[in-house]
């Protein structure tokens, strides 16, 4: 048994509780599908169909069967990862956990690289307005992050795109790839992984260039709170009193601000850093309808257009999947940082 | 203050002596304007630059804060504070530094297997305990101790006193005690320094001024103390004034028993009344 208040031990812990959470975001996706108004075969048949069709496909999708049965055949189907067949007209009799694979790795790629610019951007913003609190640089950075913030995603999308991609022509206007050159063959689905794994740094330029608007759209937005929150935080921590302990022992400046201050800081940071992760995913779905990006969250957007419920369910389910995921990792990493948080 | 000498720095709560003990250390707050003159072996401190005041602070002159419990960074052991500290002001082998941390623990009673905790794994005596080792692992020739056991329990109070007692004696340290309390000083300290408002109103040796105050706040001060036969608390008058906007004249004149006219004018100088005693009263004299 480990030591209490290690990190393994703690991280077993989160792992076990992590469990419930998911079971409780299960259930959630399957009463809210159930209580929303209309009907997957309805929206299929557009009404049209005879009775004995839809009762047949009623039987076959389970949705005859009482409401516990649907129920465990459900939590079944996601612990065997088979979501059904697609009812939709696009993916129609496609296994909807193929269709989602498939659509997967361009938002994760999105999502990775825009939380890469939301960091990059807001931890520099908010450490330089932090230690130039109330000089230029700061109050310039203050209100980056206010405007930054109530910008919308979509319009800040179509500015971008008008300018770097319409106007001066330096990024594609949307879509993965290039058409005129073959994608890397698939090994991950992320084309920019695939790339550098085959070795081809051309495939791997195209890729970035296709993801910079998008992830500089959505990073951008994410920063704004961001800079906030490390800007606030850091200015807590740089008052603290064990800060000025440190100076009167006369540690150097830099690690003060490094191991004192900023390490401090980024604790309440990285729990908002996991939040926006969160809110990143949905996100992703302007952020993919308006570079017409072919992830998740255009997936998504289809499929609720047509009410294809299999489709609608495995999606979500997914998502779900994600957000546990993001908050064990969030979980980890202040239990890395922080020792207090082990127990 | 000579070399291992104890001076005690007495005053009411909000009278500037956390704030003296800070500006000893050259910590105030960035952007706070400093006057006078701060000696320390002839060299004025306001007149150094950052490195050269980064290296006496903590090697030569270190202190003690008065709140244990938030005065250790919550994400680092014991050791890193150590070595971080040790390392900051001499180039030591690792080892070497490890053994020092060892030594100073083991002279506090801090036992050798907790060097890996986290602060928050430490009850507050005993975090007292590792701050004052970890000022004085670099054996520094001046220590300022800022009320070091005002936030402890009396029995731990004693044990600590006794511990700085110890390295005085030891190392030839010499001590600035801040205090409000005035048995510390008399127990411990060869000379004093009372203050008020931001300013010393009397000074001299401890024998001199429990025995014969000159300055009416210091006989206030020393007649509130509480004895074993004391029947009726004796307190001072009114509040401390705010530091922001003093009082004309003599500081303490609107709580002061014997303020006369002048006293709202003139700002007292500090005159010496007996040989090693002075202080700041325009009746002095009438109190020797």
């Amino acid at each position: 048994m480990p030591r209490r208040g290690s990190l393994v031990a703690y991280g077993v812990t989160r792992l076990v509780m992590a469990f419930p959470m998911l079971l409780i975001l299960l259930t959630v996706v399957f009463v809210v599908l159930r209580i929303i108004p209309g009907d997957p075969i309805y929206a299929l048949y557009g009404g049209r169909a005879k009775p004995s069709v839809v009762m047949a496909q009623r039987h076959k999708l389970g949705l005859d069967q009482p409401l516990y049965l649907q129920f465990a055949n459900y939590i079944a189907q996601v612990f065997t990862g088979n979501f059904g067949t697609s009812l939709g007209p696009i993916f129609g009799g496609q296994n909807v956990m193929d269709v989602i694979m498939q659509r997967l790795p361009a938002t994760v790629e999105l999502a990775v690289g825009s939380m890469l610019v939301a960091t990059i951007i807001g931890i520099s913003v908010g450490i330089l307005s932090g230690i130039n609190r109330d000089r230029i640089v700061d109050v310039v950075g203050r209100l980056y992050g206010t405007i930054i913030f109530v910008i919308p995603i979509f319009w800040l999308g179509l500015m971008l795109q008008f300018v770097f991609a319409v106007d001066l022509k330096w990024f594609p206007v949307n879509s993965r790839f290039d058409v005129s050159i073959p994608p890397p063959a698939t090994i991950t689905g992320l084309y920019t992984i695939d790339s550098l794994l085959k070795g081809r740094l051309d495939a791997f330029a195209v890729a970035v260039r296709h993801l910079f608007l998008p992830c500089l759209t959505l990073g951008l937005v994410l920063s704004g709170f961001f800079t906030k929150t490390v800007r606030a935080n850091l200015l807590r921590t740089a008052g603290a009193d064990y800060v000025e302990a440190a100076r009167a022992r006369g540690i150097r400046r830099r690690a003060i601000v490094m191991r004192y201050a900023f390490k401090n800081a980024l604790i309440p940071v990285i729990t908002v850093l996991g939040l926006e992760f969160a809110i990143l995913f949905a996100g992703a779905v302007l952020t993919e309808t308006t570079f017409n990006w072919n992830g998740m969250g255009l997936l998504l957007v289809n499929s609720i257009e047509v009410q294809d419920y299999p489709l609608i369910q495995g999606t979500i389910i997914v998502y779900s999947f994600i957000i546990v995921i993001i908050s064990l990792m969030v979980d980890f990493l202040n239990g890395l940082i922080d020792p207090r948080v082990r127990y | 203050m000579a070399g291992g000498e104890t001076v005690g720095i007495v005053g009411e709560t909000g009278c500037g002596k956390s704030t003296l003990g800070k500006a000893i250390l050259s910590i105030l707050p960035p952007r706070t304007r400093v006057t006078g003159h701060l000696l320390f072996r002839r060299t004025d401190l306001n007149t150094l630059d950052r490195e050269a005041l980064r290296r006496l602070q903590g090697e030569e002159i270190a202190l003690i804060f008065q709140d244990p419990m938030t005065r250790l960074n919550p994400l680092m052991t014991i050791e890193q504070h150590f070595l971080e500290t040790i390392r900051a002001h001499q180039k030591v082998s690792k080892r070497e530094a490890l053994e020092r941390t060892m030594a100073a623990l083991t002279s506090m009673r801090v036992p050798e297997s907790r060097i890996r905790n986290y602060p928050h794994e430490f009850s507050g005596g005993m975090r007292q305990r590792i701050m004052i080792a970890l000022a004085l692992v670099l054996t520094p020739s001046l220590l300022v101790a800022d009320e070091p056991t005002t936030s402890l329990d009396v029995i731990v109070e004693a044990q600590i006193l006794e511990i700085l007692q110890d390295l005085k004696r030891n190392y030839r340290m010499s001590l600035l005690l801040i205090t409000h309390n005035l048995g510390i000083v008399a127990e411990v300290c060869d000379k004093v320094a009372v203050l008020y408002a931001g300013k010393v109103v009397e000074q001299g040796s401890v024998t001199d001024i429990f025995a014969r105050p000159v300055h009416p706040y210091t006989r206030l001060l020393l007649q509130s103390i509480i004895h074993l036969d004391t029947k009726e608390l004796r307190s001072i008058d009114g509040q401390p004034p705010d530091l922001l906007f003093p009082p004309s004249g003599c500081r303490f004149h609107p709580r002061c028993p014997y303020a006369k006219p002048v006293c709202h004018e003139k700002v007292p100088p500090l005159e010496q009344f007996r040989s090693g005693q002075s202080a700041a009263c325009l009746f002095g004299k009438d109190f020797v």
